[in-house]
């Protein structure tokens, strides 16, 4: 059994650990909850009721959106944007999308090559960005669950000042949503940032993160096997 | 199963090869089911969490 998985580790891997994270952050973030709630004078909640709160899903949502942005960004720039020696990046020169022969498309492509690449028209355009579309999408999708999840919760806060309440509008136009989303989002570039730049002298042997150990540090779009 | 008793097949330049067990696996589509499911299970998990949040950052709660 453990076998048959094997070639499929990685994916496994960070599903288990994705869940026990999650798992450990409604527990972290229940508890914070409570002790939130006790200190107002206001009654604690049960498990049940904090993972089906908006409190749980603003601050599950607002940490989504950043990193599928990461990915959308991450793979937009790379299309058209290069670092010598990096190992994440294309060769310079090599900016763009690429030739037909070199992404083995249409007349191009090969007997096992995807249906779509084989295609010509909106199904190869298509099937040529799904994975820019799909990362972005979903960073689309949570960053607006994390404005509309936020406005409740800033109108419950509001609630309990005895302030008033703001709509979606207004509330995606106040710090809080700003703070959110830009403390993600630093954090992100940061990381991306340093991938990008320590990967140039640094080396881990055996990770296709990494360059090959011997590789020189002018090389670059060169991946460990 | 080791390379000895693996079938031959014939390489790209005409020599007679063992095949790799992955290189089986490929040829026997087993691969690409197990990485549909894969790439299934993974948006799977996406989806249900953004209908979830969804779902909840909608009723208000």
């Amino acid at each position: 059994m453990l076998k048959r998985l094997r070639p499929h580790a990685l994916s496994l891997f960070f599903a288990a650990i994705f869940l026990l994270a999650l798992w450990g952050q409604s527990l972290a973030g229940l508890a914070e909850y409570n002790a939130d709630q006790l200190a107002h004078g206001g009654a604690e909640v049960s498990y049940g009721a904090f993972v089906t709160s908006s409190a749980f899903v603003v601050d599950v949502a607002e940490n989504w959106q950043s990193e599928f942005l990461q990915f959308f960004l991450f793979i937009l720039a790379t299309v058209w944007i290069v670092q010598t020696g990096s190992p994440e990046s294309k060769k310079p020169g090599d900016e763009g999308v690429g030739s037909d022969r070199e992404q083995l498309v249409g007349r191009f492509a090969k007997a096992d090559s995807p249906r779509w690449a084989r295609r010509a028209g909106w199904r190869l355009t298509l099937y040529s960005n799904s994975l820019l579309l799909v990362m972005g999408a979903i960073f689309v999708c949570s960053w607006w669950i994390q404005s509309v999840a936020g406005t409740v919760v800033y109108n419950q806060e509001q609630s309990e000042h005895g302030e008033d309440s703001v709509t979606w509008l207004g509330y995606v136009v106040t710090p809080d949503f700003w703070n959110r989303t830009l403390q993600n989002w630093q954090s992100e570039f940061l990381a991306v940032g340093c991938m990008v730049a320590f990967s140039i002298f640094l080396r881990q042997r055996g990770s296709s993160e990494s360059k090959p150990v011997g590789t020189p540090h002018h090389e670059t779009a060169t991946e460990g096997e | 199963m080791s390379n000895q008793n693996r079938p031959f097949i014939v390489s790209d330049k005409g020599f007679k090869t063992h095949p790799s067990l992955t290189g089986c696996l490929v040829r026997a589509g087993v691969y690409s089911q197990v990485m549909k499911l894969v790439f299934a299970g993974w948006l799977l998990l996406v989806t249900v969490g953004l209908a979830y949040m969804l779902i909840i950052a909608f009723s208000g709660r």
